[in-house]
């Protein structure tokens, strides 16, 4: 396990002031907290942050964290750490985290980001209780287990056609010290005809455990079409660019387009120009009010590469025509 | 022939959920009626009828009010300054929209 430099992290001094740490943790957060930066590595970059911050800013934290952490060692050596942490703050491994309210006085909810703090933190700190209050309460009460996001991604068909789809991902479970601890599932999760991009599905009781006999909480999981230069979906309407033959375009001719519904046929009609839009209506996303497809067409030339095409184009350069006529700046 | 039972999961598409009230709404992001209805005021989120007695929001609200409830948190916003990021947030992602619609 790697030693955590909570100060490096957040990029202030060791004998920082809790101003200087407030301050330096504020900046970070909103320049990485994953619901403003989209990047794919902030929300790791942003765990880090929070992570640091939530033991730098509690005074009692910060000073286990000075006093084990310094000189931290791997393996054996860092148990003796752990077992001397919890003589000395009375605290037997296993029971709840450190100080009143545990990991719930402020700072990020990691079950949001259905995450967890790392190997270090909870070697250091112990790991979080599912029976956990906030506030520090621990009065008999029950609440529902927390709601779960993840996100799938499926190819457009699936969204024509509907499917059954593998998600895997990392469920929370109690185990039998009440611990809660983090176990590969793998999910075979029917995506429904006509899911939009960006729509989530909720698997209701696939969530966190409920505490206190709560009932469990739900599993939502967002759809996101994959992503192709090929096409692009507005609302229920589908674009798909579909590239065409010069002459396919000039003369009008009957094509063979692979639709994401499956292929369909198609009459360019004569003389369109590149970028024509043709409208086929209710073939995009299916619903009872479906959206249209939209072939755009995207011309591309042959290349003069064999003495063959070279000596066509050389030919049409007797057509005498001015692609720039009607050109102005 | 040894048979593997696949379990396949059907869930339910939100937009097509069952609505929350105020009381669920509140009770699942952890924040009191008083603050949904400054959000409301705010114009953050929206309930299904605005005339009602009593609102009723749709399951997308929950995703933002979510999210509202994590940028105060961690951003330590008060509720304008939250109502501010979100919109913000929202022309970003609209903008964002209208540069992958014209680079396609």
């Amino acid at each position: 396990m790697e030693f955590k430099d909570y100060y490096k992290t957040l990029g202030v001094d060791k004998k920082a002031n809790d101003d200087a740490i407030k301050k330096a943790y504020r900046k970070l957060a909103r320049k990485y907290h994953p619901d403003v930066n989209k990047e794919g590595d902030a929300e790791k970059k942003f765990k880090e942050v929070a992570e640091a911050y939530e033991v730098l800013k509690d005074p009692e934290k910060r000073k286990a964290y000075d006093e084990f952490g310094a000189d931290w060692k791997a393996g054996k050596e860092q148990r003796e750490h752990q077992k001397q942490y919890y003589k000395k703050y009375q605290r037997a491994p296993g029971q709840e985290g450190f100080g009143s309210g545990g990991f719930e006085s402020g700072g990020f909810d990691f079950e949001d980001l259905g995450g967890e703090y790392s190997d270090f933190f909870e070697n250091l700190f112990g790991q979080r209780r599912a029976g956990r209050t906030s506030g520090g309460r621990r009065t008999s009460f029950s609440r529902k287990g927390q709601d779960l996001n993840a996100s799938i991604t499926i190819p457009l068909a699936d969204a024509y056609k509907g499917a059954t789809r593998m998600i895997s991902l990392q469920l929370p479970k109690i185990d039998e010290s009440g611990a809660i601890t983090y176990v590969p599932e793998t999910l075979n999760v029917k995506i429904p005809k006509g899911v939009h991009h960006g729509k989530k599905i909720r698997l209701a009781g696939k969530g966190g455990p409920g505490v206190g006999g709560g009932s469990p909480g739900d599993l939502y999981i967002t759809v996101e079409y994959e992503s192709n230069s090929n096409y692009h979906v507005e609302g229920g309407d589908v674009y798909i660019n579909v590239p065409i033959a010069p002459w396919e375009a000039a003369l009008g001719e009957s094509v063979s387009v692979p639709a994401p519904g499956g292929a369909i046929k198609l009459k360019i009609p004569k003389g369109s120009p590149s970028g024509k839009k043709l409208r086929i209506k209710g073939k995009g996303i299916p619903s009872k009010s479906p959206g249209d497809l939209y072939v755009v067409i995207k011309i591309v030339l042959p290349p003069a590469s064999d003495e063959k095409s070279t000596k066509l184009y050389e030919e049409m350069k007797s057509l005498n025509f001015d692609p720039r006529a009607n050109f102005k700046i | 022939m040894k048979r593997n039972i696949v379990k396949i999961y059907e869930g339910i598409l939100i937009e097509e959920d069952k609505p929350l009230n105020m009381n669920q709404l509140s009770e699942r992001c952890m924040i009191s009626e008083i603050e949904i209805e400054e959000l409301v005021y705010e114009g953050v989120i929206e309930p299904l009828q605005i005339q009602e007695e009593t609102w009723i929001f749709s399951r997308e609200t929950l995703w933002r009010l979510k999210k509202v409830q994590r940028l105060r948190r961690d951003l330590d916003l008060n509720i304008p300054g939250a109502a501010l990021t979100m919109q913000l947030l929202d022309r970003i992602a609209e903008l964002e929209n209208m540069i992958r619609r014209s680079t396609d």
